[in-house]
């Protein structure tokens, strides 16, 4: 079997705990509510979960067994992602093998985040060590800095424009427009974008991811569990993950989705022109960019072109990060790697309010954490259908 | 809210003392493999290429190429007010050894990619050293 392939896994409930700009409550708050979102939704009993699949960074120093404490959960299988936005996809490809085995039955997949006026700062001057010690003292500049670094690289290598990045972000505001969940909905101006301040050039204010609090949510088990439990679900196709992927390239300009796109397809048994939905990891555009070259859905450096020539809203010929992604609702911390997962999970399940694509079957959904000064080092990709 | 959050210092170690030696005295040394040869990234614990741990210093010539630029306008750090121009650029003895350095005078500016650059290090109040750039012929 292809390491790509999974046997009858579902996800089912999606859960997202409403998104604050800032808040004074601990990340295991946000946690716990995400969790009892999940057993509300699931109509479960907290003894039925029986995995716990945890993400986030402000979390830190408290780890996955004192949330389990914490949370009065006792569980059979336990693991936390450090992996920052690839968590999402590296904890779904954990708990599929999980449940796939029967080492767990059910297994809730979390991450979640608070954020501290401040703390968005100070987690990302102790982002990696290895990282903030390579680049000290310049580092400081934190994520905005290093993507930056690769925006600046994309755009004198690909001849790549301010307004390519523009349209992108000004289209997912749009589709932003009708999530209740998104903290941006407000829409944009390409000519918005383009006067927005300089932040770390080339990156712009409108460039960047929003910090803010909450969790993203949900559960994976084996398709018969959910049928008997008679949940919406839809299913785990395939999935892969890369670390470390390209790591002789000066600055980034491809990620580990281009080594891994011909299996992950190969596995899901369709190609790029059958996904319904993408949803990419968004924290800032040039990283969309590579997704679009590296996942196959247009060549290297042609992400900009490809983005003027289609209408990425959900009635449009490639809905694209059809709730606004991170760029619109903002970016719990870890749970931005899982907001990908949530919004397919509800499109493929009939539960998209308001932003449904319409006849959706096929969504691809990708991640990308871990960033060093010029690169980010985890990237993943999941493929998910209807039932 | 302090603007400028105070940073964590780097931890030096056995492995990286070397590196950090040199840029206190304004040099850049890096470790090269006794067994396979590659000269390693400044932090590397081991030679990355062949996992040797049989190293040996060596001071380079600090001749390095621009890849990257980028301008901070957000205060980033203490007695560095912004804009703060970040640069990375690859080292002549080996290219895929990459360094990130602060461009004080905002040289690089008028620089395309690839134009030759010398790198030095400057040192903090608090004794910690960071790398900067001047022009070639500097
Ligand atoms: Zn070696």
């Amino acid at each position: 079997m292809s390491r790509a392939a999974f046997r009858d896994v579902v996800l089912a409930c999606p859960v997202s705990v409403p998104y604050e700009r800032f808040s004074a409550r601990g990340a295991q708050y946000f946690i716990g509510t995400a969790l009892r979102g999940l057993l509300a939704e699931g109509g479960l009993a907290k003894r039925e979960v029986d995995g716990l699949c945890a993400s986030s960074f402000s979390l830190f120093p408290d780890s996955g067994i004192g949330l389990l404490r914490a949370l009065g959960l006792e569980a059979t299988w336990l693991d936390t992602i450090p992996l920052g936005g690839a968590s999402g996809i590296v904890a779904l490809r954990r708990a599929a093998r999980a449940v796939e085995s029967g080492d767990a039955d059910i297994v809730a997949c979390i991450a979640g985040d608070t954020c501290a006026p401040g703390g968005f700062r100070e987690a990302t001057a102790r982002f990696s060590q290895a990282s903030q010690d390579a680049v000290y003292p310049v580092g400081a500049g934190g994520p905005n800095a290093s993507f930056a670094m690769i925006t600046d690289h994309y755009m004198r290598r690909f001849g790549a424009v301010a307004e390519d990045f523009g349209r992108l972000c000004v289209a997912q505001r749009a589709n932003a427009g009708p999530n209740p969940r998104a903290l941006l909905r407000k829409p944009i101006t390409l000519e918005e974008y383009l006067a927005s301040r300089p932040i770390s050039a080339p990156v712009r204010l409108l460039d960047c991811v929003m910090p803010c609090a909450g969790a993203e949510a949900f559960l994976v088990m084996r398709r018969e569990e959910a049928e008997a439990r008679g949940l919406p679900h839809c299913h785990l196709l395939a999935a892969t993950e890369r670390h470390n992927a390209y790591a002789d390239d000066p600055v980034q300009e491809r990620g580990g989705w281009a080594a891994d796109r011909e299996t992950l397809f190969a596995a899901a048994g369709v190609t790029p022109a059958g996904v319904d939905l993408f949803q990419s990891y968004d924290d800032y555009p040039v990283i969309s960019f590579l997704q679009l070259e590296d996942l196959g859905f247009c060549a290297k450096g042609e992400a900009g072109a490809f983005v003027a020539a289609h209408d990425l809203s959900t009635t449009g010929d490639f809905p694209m990060n059809t709730g606004g992604g991170q760029h619109s609702t903002g970016q719990a911390g870890a749970a931005g790697g899982f907001l990908g997962l949530t919004e397919t999970l509800r499109q493929l399940t009939g539960a998209a309010e308001g932003r449904a694509v319409p006849g959706a079957r096929i969504g691809l959904v990708s991640g990308f954490g871990m960033i060093a000064y010029d690169r980010g080092l985890s990237c993943g990709a999941a493929v998910l259908a209807a039932a | 809210m302090d603007s400028t959050l105070d940073r964590p210092l780097p931890v030096t170690t056995l492995e990286t003392e070397p590196f950090w030696e040199g840029a206190r005295a304004g040099r850049l040394v890096l470790m090269r493999c006794a067994e396979c040869g590659r000269l390693a990234p400044p932090l590397a614990p081991r030679c990355p290429a062949c996992l040797s741990a049989a190293r040996a210093p060596q001071t380079c010539s600090g001749r390095v190429s621009l890849r990257g630029r980028t301008v901070l306008h957000l205060p980033a750090l203490p007695g560095h007010p912004p804009p703060l121009v970040v640069v990375e650029c690859a080292v002549a003895e080996e290219p895929a050894v990459m360094l990130v350095a602060l461009d004080p005078e905002g040289i690089s500016e008028r620089l395309p990619p690839g134009a030759a650059l010398r790198l030095g290090f400057a040192t903090e109040a608090n004794g910690q050293a960071y790398a900067v750039v001047a022009g070639a012929g500097a």
